[in-house]
């Protein structure tokens, strides 16, 4: 429909199509012989700024041009009907004076967020305390004030055909892989979705290798990290209403990075990552090596051992691998109860299942002493992972595990670890691959371990950035 | 499909892992009865002949540094013949893959899983050899990458084990009965050393600075290997007199099974479990082999790659639950040491002697 300069024929288009919404409004004004007409959500906007930046100027300049007279910085002038019930959806306040064809969008709408908070999912010691929140205007402020370069970009889209969810891409364009970039900026349009649900929704849509288990996307709620990533030449996907973004292409090793080893020095950096990569093994594959051990190969062990091993076995009725199983599951419960629970009676499930159940399971000879050591050192070593995504596969990789070496043994276990790693080898995101076995030095610098800051002096190639240059001359004092 | 390119490393890493097989149990025993205690001189000419045959491979890639043999050979020699003779690199590769792999449940068998039903370990390993022999030549590589430190580990534990004990008086004299053993060995020495190969496929893929860096690492590849023969084999000569190595099979089994850390009491659990990723390694590069020459039969392309790999591998997995006697085993491998030194040293050099008379004759004309 072609907008009319007539307000009552504005204001039944409205009307008839916001019929159900009792919270639409419209409001007339006759000022001084110019007739005036709001329309508004009254949920959306903010009154306090309709009043005095609006309403107030206009009664005292009624004749002015409405450019001069409004004091809202958020300005547009239209003739489409549409794009004023996009802008009213929003939380905009449309006004139209009496005989002109023409409708002004004044950004009204309410900021209701909440604060900045430190983060509560990505812990780390030394570092930022900033995370991200749900509004994304808010994340995307804290990334530009941590990168304030003109090279860093930021593009913004609507997916979602109800929910008109604002999605924004960054990338550092002098670093950032061109054809990765428009490789994530062609996934992204092409969703065709009634709404989005950042950020799980976004990292699946847009993955190739649906049926993985190993999560091909890195999802962070900490801006720090989401700049180291910008800055190794990876692109960030951020949703409005998420709190964590989304961070690809991705390797496999990024996900046993986090900010602690670069706050470190590089001796304890690398420490810590090397063990991370220990802990991910461990997660996978100790209580399939302990059933293998106690069930299978118990020529493996010194006799010394085996005999503690059969003292705690002895009363023990079940196999080793349903013993593994139950404890497996039981971790797995405690973990999933320690989300749900509200937090005043989160102390209850540390006594209740980490005491209690621990306890008395040994005591009452279901499950041996040595499987509860197993058990909470396999859900000790699975949480040491950064990425909760890794943590979670490597944990439930841990069943397959356990399944081959009940059946076959230490066979079993190997077959298991040449598929997995068969597995990786094979996964690619956006056309590069996704596991590469640090190999050179190069490539070992920032994955295995985390060499000297001034020996990065090159961006690691996993994402193919256009610049790998990343220092100069770091250490410039030194001559 | 069009095949990514590797690097130099990745092929020096490729090339090493392919030629390390089961030999490096199984030689001592073999050679036991051939060259006696100085198999460590067969194996190392059996490496220098290995040597040649990369040479031989490298001068025929060389002429054709665009494309991969298989695709190269019914240029040499015409369509139909083209196609027959890349039949029979597949077939053979298919059973290199076969036999290694039933050496290899045979080796697990006696050792470490004497009750396990041998179809369901020989299944499992097909499995994961189908599953990274339809990946692509580099993918392939990153597998082998991965691999690379089991095998260190393994030559350590080998090394490791023999700081005790070893006798070097074992060893002399040195050629006793001549040189007529040592030379017979060459050729049973030589059947560790297959998996070079591998260049046939992988020459125009490579990304090295030049052709002669190329045969350097190439050369470097099967330095390497030659170390790891013949240290195994000297640790065994020197661990063993020649009437205990004639009985044992595996010899370097043995030694491990002897010795004991504080923490691990069967070091031969370990090495076995270990030589898992190292054979499948050397068995997937076969199966891929094998599907890469089928797939060439027809200069277009002759169907997809994974169907073929799946179709071998699931071929051989039918054809290994035939082998029921251990002699049976034997018997083919032996098949299989001629067939390799046919395919790998015989139709090279005669294609080579075919494309140097037609250049020679067009450069003529």
């Amino acid at each position: 429909m072609k907008l009319s300069a007539s307000l009552s024929e504005t204001n039944k288009y409205f009307k008839d199509l916001f019929s159900d919404q009792s919270d639409f409004m419209s409001k007339q004004l006759n000022l001084d012989g110019s007739e005036f007409e709001l329309f508004y959500f009254n949920t959306l906007i903010d009154s306090e700024l309709v009043q005095n930046y609006i309403l107030k100027p206009l009664m005292s300049r009624p004749h002015a041009p409405i450019h001069d007279v409004v004091a809202i910085l958020d300005y547009t002038e239209t003739e489409s009907l549409q794009e004023a019930v996009h802008a009213i959806m929003y939380g905009k306040t449309v006004l139209q004076r009496s005989g002109e064809a023409k409708l002004y969008l004044l950004g009204t709408d309410v900021k209701k967020e909440r604060s900045i908070n430190i983060p509560t999912n990505e812990r780390v010691l030394r570092g930022a305390n900033e995370a991200f929140i749900e509004n994304l205007d808010t994340n995307l402020n804290l990334m530009r004030k941590l990168i304030n370069s003109t090279d860093f970009v930021v593009k913004t889209f609507t997916i979602g055909r109800l929910s008109q969810t604002k999605v924004a891409m960054m990338y550092i364009k002098t670093i950032a892989d061109m054809a990765s970039v428009e490789e994530v900026d062609r996934r992204l349009r092409s969703i065709d979705i009634d709404y989005l649900d950042a950020p799980g929704e976004v990292d699946e849509l847009i993955q190739e290798n649906k049926y993985s288990l190993f999560p091909q996307t890195l999802t962070t709620e900490r801006p720090d990290r989401a700049r180291a990533n910008l800055m190794e030449g990876k692109v960030v996907v951020a949703t409005a209403g998420s709190p964590d973004v989304v961070i690809l292409p991705v390797s496999f090793w990024s996900f046993f990075q986090s900010e602690d080893d670069y706050q470190n020095g590089f001796l304890l950096g690398s420490i810590f990552r090397v063990l991370r990569l220990c802990c991910f093994f461990i997660a996978m594959g100790l209580p399939a090596l302990y059933v293998t051990v106690s069930g299978f190969n118990p020529q493996m062990l010194p006799l010394n051992f085996v005999n503690t091993l059969q003292s705690s076995l002895k009363y023990v009725t079940f196999p080793p691998f349903v013993e593994a199983l139950s404890m497996m599951l039981l971790l797995e419960i405690l973990r999933e109860a320690t989300i749900r629970l509200a937090s005043p009676v989160g102390q209850t499930i540390g006594v209740v299942g980490g005491i209690v159940v621990g306890t008395v399971v040994v005591q009452s000879n279901l499950v041996s002493n040595t499987m509860v050591i197993t058990a909470a050192l396999t859900g000790l070593a699975s949480f040491v992972m950064p990425s909760y995504e890794m943590s979670s596969s490597a944990r439930l990789l841990s069943y397959p595990a356990l399944l081959l070496s009940a059946v076959f043994g230490l066979f079993g276990l190997a077959f298991f670890f040449i598929i997995i790693c068969t597995h990786l080898c094979s996964i690619n995101t956006l056309g590069l691959s996704y596991y590469k076995p640090p190999f050179s030095l190069s490539d070992a610098k920032d994955t295995l371990f985390r060499a000297p800051t001034w020996s990065l002096t090159k961006r690691p190639k996993a994402t193919a950035p256009s610049n790998r240059t990343r220092m100069r001359n770091p250490r410039g004092w030194k001559r | 499909m069009k095949e990514d390119a590797i690097t130099g490393r990745q092929l020096f890493i490729l090339i090493f892992m392919t030629q390390l097989g089961l030999e490096v149990m199984s030689l001592p025993h073999a050679q036991a009865d051939i060259a006696g205690h100085d198999m460590w001189l067969s194996v190392f000419l059996g490496g220098l002949c290995a040597q040649a045959g990369i040479m031989l491979i490298w001068w025929l890639g060389s002429r054709y540094p665009a494309r991969n043999y298989f695709a190269y050979v019914p240029q040499i020699v015409g369509r139909p013949v083209g196609a027959f003779v890349n039949l029979l690199y597949g077939l053979y590769y298919a059973l290199s893959g076969l036999m290694l792999i039933m050496n290899y449940a045979d080796v697990l068998n006696r050792w470490l899983f004497v009750f396990t039903p041998r179809w369901i370990l020989i299944l499992m390993i097909f499995i994961a050899c189908g599953y990274a022999a339809s990946l692509s030549l580099r993918r392939i590589a990153y597998i082998a990458q991965s691999y690379l430190v089991l095998s260190i580990i393994g030559i350590l534990l080998i090394v490791g084990c023999c700081l005790y004990g070893p006798d070097v008086k074992n060893l002399l004299p040195i050629l006793s009965g001549g040189w007529n053993p040592v030379v017979k060995g060459i050729y049973y020495a030589f059947s560790g050393y297959v998996g070079y190969d591998l260049l046939l496929y992988a020459f125009p893929y490579v990304k090295a600075k030049s052709k002669n860096r190329l045969l350097l690492i190439m050369t470097f590849a099967n330095m390497t290997t030659i170390l790891y023969y013949v240290l195994s084999c000297l640790i065994c000569t020197t661990m063993f007199s020649l009437k205990q190595l004639k009985y044992i099979p595996e010899p370097i089994v043995f030694i491990l099974k002897y010795y004991q850390l504080e923490v691990l009491q069967s070091l031969d659990v370990v090495f076995l479990i270990f030589y898992v990723f190292i054979v499948s390694d050397t068995a997937y590069i076969y199966f891929f082999l094998s599907a890469k020459a089928f797939v060439h039969l027809r200069s277009k392309g002759f169907g997809k790659h994974q169907v073929w790999v799946w179709a071998m591998v699931g071929l051989a997995f039918i054809g290994s639950l035939f082998f029921k006697k251990r002699s049976t085993i034997m018997n083919f491998s032996n098949m299989q040491d001629i067939g390799s030194v046919i395919m790998i040293i015989g139709v090279p050099a005669v294609l080579l002697i075919i494309a140097g008379l037609r250049g020679a004759g067009r450069n003529r004309a």
